[in-house]
């Protein structure tokens, strides 16, 4: 996990919560996103706090949109925040950062997502706020997640490999995975020296050893463990600055794969 | 962005606990498995056959080409090989069935699959293994009586040989 995860760790956010500020040219939504990790990650995403730029103000819809979600969060004491203006896009996006890279994504298009035959694997703590959320009544139109990659491991335009992002196995299980890879091991090995030394012709053994060596490396032995953040997304098609419609991108959740020594996940 | 919009309140069903994650199938495993089915089919043919092949040559008549005691220890192995061979097959198939069903859950090995699956390719593998053994030890034996009396013949054959050789040359 890199340096700015860390940093994120400890920030937490702190510094999203007042997010109602209002620009005073275009009667938009403006983001106080404080210095920190978050600051770097939101840079790196291209997630601007406000839209100076913009020739209108956000319609009103959206700004509607944007007091409703302010005040069930509040009243419901969610996680979600208001962290700022980008055009959703189709697609793997990575994003070169100055610590690590990000790769971000529409759901529906995460890899690990669609590997897991469409669901989302997340902390229990994650599920139960993805929960409430919904329960208190946030609808957002499209839903990305983030995940951290080591720096210059996928370029621009290459595809975000499964191998990249994917979460490694729970601890507890990863070790019972890895016990049970050791002794079929030494059990295929004991085999295989019985068999030579029954037939005294080691071709057997051979081509044992043989087929094992050849096995294609396909398995993910050597996982990420990426950081994950999921954001919402409030789009109003009426809304569009340079022919895209402008998305009001909301902080939903955000969570750490555990390492071995450490099951929180948080 | 597509119409297969994910909502928060669709999202809530598609989503779950992280501690019961499948998994893929580790390299390890995977090399397990190919092992597995390889003796598998490798055995179960031969296992198949070996009874045919008891019933057609037992009991050896000793004075054949199995002379001496080696017809004797032969007809002690082969009912002993007729035997074991109906448990070996049981054995192989029950191996043969679970690796089969992982194969098919995990898409062959392609997908991630829970934490029993892993452990029904575990298993497998002993059930194969041990009946991999048992075949090699039996066709061991038995090859290994084959070139005991071969070796004897040979012997036979060279001993007869110099006699007609000594014989010849004090004539």
């Amino acid at each position: 996990m890199s340096g700015k995860s860390n940093e994120i760790k400890k920030i937490g956010f702190e510094g999203l919560n007042r997010s109602s500020v209002v620009g005073a040219h275009t009667q938009s939504p403006i983001a106080r996103v404080f210095g920190g990790g978050w600051s770097d990650v939101l840079n790196t995403l291209q997630i601007a706090p406000s839209i100076p730029l913009m020739p209108q103000r956000v319609s009103n819809s959206l700004v509607r949109r944007h007091k409703e979600t302010s005040l069930i969060t509040t009243m419901n004491r969610l996680p979600v925040r208001f962290v700022g203006y980008a055009f959703p896009f189709s697609g793997a996006r990575v994003f070169k950062g100055p610590n690590s890279d990000w790769a971000m994504m529409y759901l529906g298009e995460d890899p690990v997502y669609c590997f897991h035959g469409n669901k989302l694997y997340a902390p229990h703590h994650v599920t139960t706020d993805v929960k409430r959320m919904a329960a208190a009544g946030l609808k957002f139109d499209a839903i990305f997640v983030a995940h951290e990659i080591p720096t210059g491991a996928v370029k621009r335009s290459q595809k975000i490999s499964l191998e990249l992002i994917v979460p490694p196995p729970p601890p507890k299980i990863m070790k019972r995975l890895r016990f049970l890879e050791r002794t079929s091991g030494s059990w295929w090995h004991i085999i295989g020296n019985v068999i030579k030394g029954a037939l005294v012709a080691p071709v057997v053994a051979g081509v044992a050893a043989g087929t094992v060596a050849t096995l294609p490396a396909v398995g993910l032995v050597a996982l990420a463990a990426a950081d994950p953040i999921l954001f919402g997304v409030q789009l109003d098609n009426a809304c569009k600055l340079y022919g895209q419609p402008v998305g009001m991108w909301y902080y939903l959740t955000h969570w750490y794969w555990p390492a071995e020594d450490d099951q929180n996940g948080r | 962005m597509g119409d297969n919009t994910i909502t928060l309140a669709a999202l809530t069903k598609n989503m779950a606990i992280y501690d019961s994650m499948p998994s893929v199938i580790q390299k390890g495993m995977r090399n397990s498995i190919v092992l597995t089915l390889i003796t598998n089919v490798a055995c179960i043919p031969l296992l198949c056959f070996v009874p045919r092949l008891v019933i057609s040559i037992s009991p050896v008549p000793p004075g054949g080409f199995f002379i001496w005691f080696t017809a004797d220890i032969l007809n002690l192995l082969l009912p002993l090989a007729h035997e074991l061979s109906g448990y070996l097959l049981v054995l192989n198939v029950l191996s043969l069935t679970l690796i089969v069903l992982v194969m098919l859950i995990s898409w062959g090995m392609t997908r991630p699959v829970r934490e029993p699956v892993h452990w029904l390719a575990w298993v497998a593998a002993f059930p194969s293994g041990a009946s991999a053994v048992s075949v090699a030890i039996i066709v061991g034996l038995i090859t290994a009586i084959i070139v005991v009396a071969l070796v004897i013949w040979i012997l036979i054959v060279l001993a007869v040989l110099a006699c007609i050789v000594l014989i010849g040359s004090s004539t």
